[in-house]
């Protein structure tokens, strides 16, 4: 098989795979926001974060052994992807959102847009 | 769709099994512990894999113990009290779960390692309970 059709393949897995919105908590503070997501058993290398429009998107692929010779008895068996979007008002930095992903649990801190401060506007004298 | 800081708009992207099980745990306010942490299971006939689903703990938190066919996971998720939720999703409290294991397995032999927030147990069979073929006699 070529190497692009192997890689049609692998899309068309990763295509496949049942996607589930992660449980998240999320904590407000003076500061900003805190969401905590739950992501069990994905890698930091297959996890996407994105930004864009003001949605803040969070993608990740879990990575999983097919037990292969085993008998699948119970319970989530197969490899998942979490998906889930927030969307920002200009209340929250977009440019400024952190993440750190650590034990299948990605913390996103979101720290509050700096008020826009309030300017004086000159009035033109003729 | 969840949004920031108003927080009124959800929607979740195309769920599948889960779905229904997530919506009912969002009007439960948090997950029971009965259903707590998430278990797959296999086996073939030397050997029993347990996974379980514990995002954000340490491998410290979590208790493992064999007794006879069952395994038991325990533990606790602390959450900080004088934090302000917008939102709570995710288990809190204590866990015991138990996983009612196809064969008696060997306790001593269990290797169990913690990766990405899944806990993985291996669980060998015990030799005198592994199938055997027995030979028949003639005369």
């Amino acid at each position: 098989m070529t190497t692009e059709a192997i890689q049609k393949l692998d899309e068309t897995r990763q295509e496949n795979l049942p996607t589930y919105a992660p449980r998240a908590d999320i904590y407000s503070s003076d500061t900003g926001y805190e969401a905590q997501i739950e992501m069990p058993g994905v890698a930091a290398e297959a996890l996407d974060i994105t930004l864009e429009k003001g949605v803040l998107t969070v993608r990740g692929q879990t990575r999983q052994s097919n037990y292969e010779g085993y008998e699948a008895l119970a319970g989530p068996l197969s490899p998942v992807v979490y998906e889930r979007s927030f969307r920002l008002t200009e209340a929250v930095d977009g440019e400024a959102v952190g993440a750190e992903l650590k034990n299948g649990l990605l913390t996103l801190v979101l720290p509050k847009a700096k008020e826009a401060q309030p300017r004086k506007i000159p009035v033109a004298l003729n | 769709m969840l949004t920031f800081p108003s927080l009124l708009h959800v929607a979740r992207p195309a769920s599948v099994s889960r779905l229904t099980a997530d919506v009912d745990r969002l009007f439960a306010g948090r997950l029971q512990s009965a259903n707590y942490p998430q278990v797959g299971l296999w086996a073939n006939e030397e050997e029993a894999i347990v996974r379980a689903e514990l995002p954000g703990l340490d491998a410290g938190d979590i208790e493992v113990e064999i007794k006879e066919n069952v395994l038991r996971l325990s533990g606790e998720r602390e959450v900080n009290a004088d934090r302000e939720y917008v939102r709570r999703e995710r288990f809190s409290g204590s866990f015991d779960r138990r996983v009612r294991l196809p064969f008696a397995v060997d306790a001593d032999a269990v290797k169990a390692n913690f990766i990405d927030g899944v806990l993985e147990v291996r669980l060998p069979r015990v030799e005198a309970d592994k199938p055997r073929k027995i030979v028949i006699d003639r005369k």
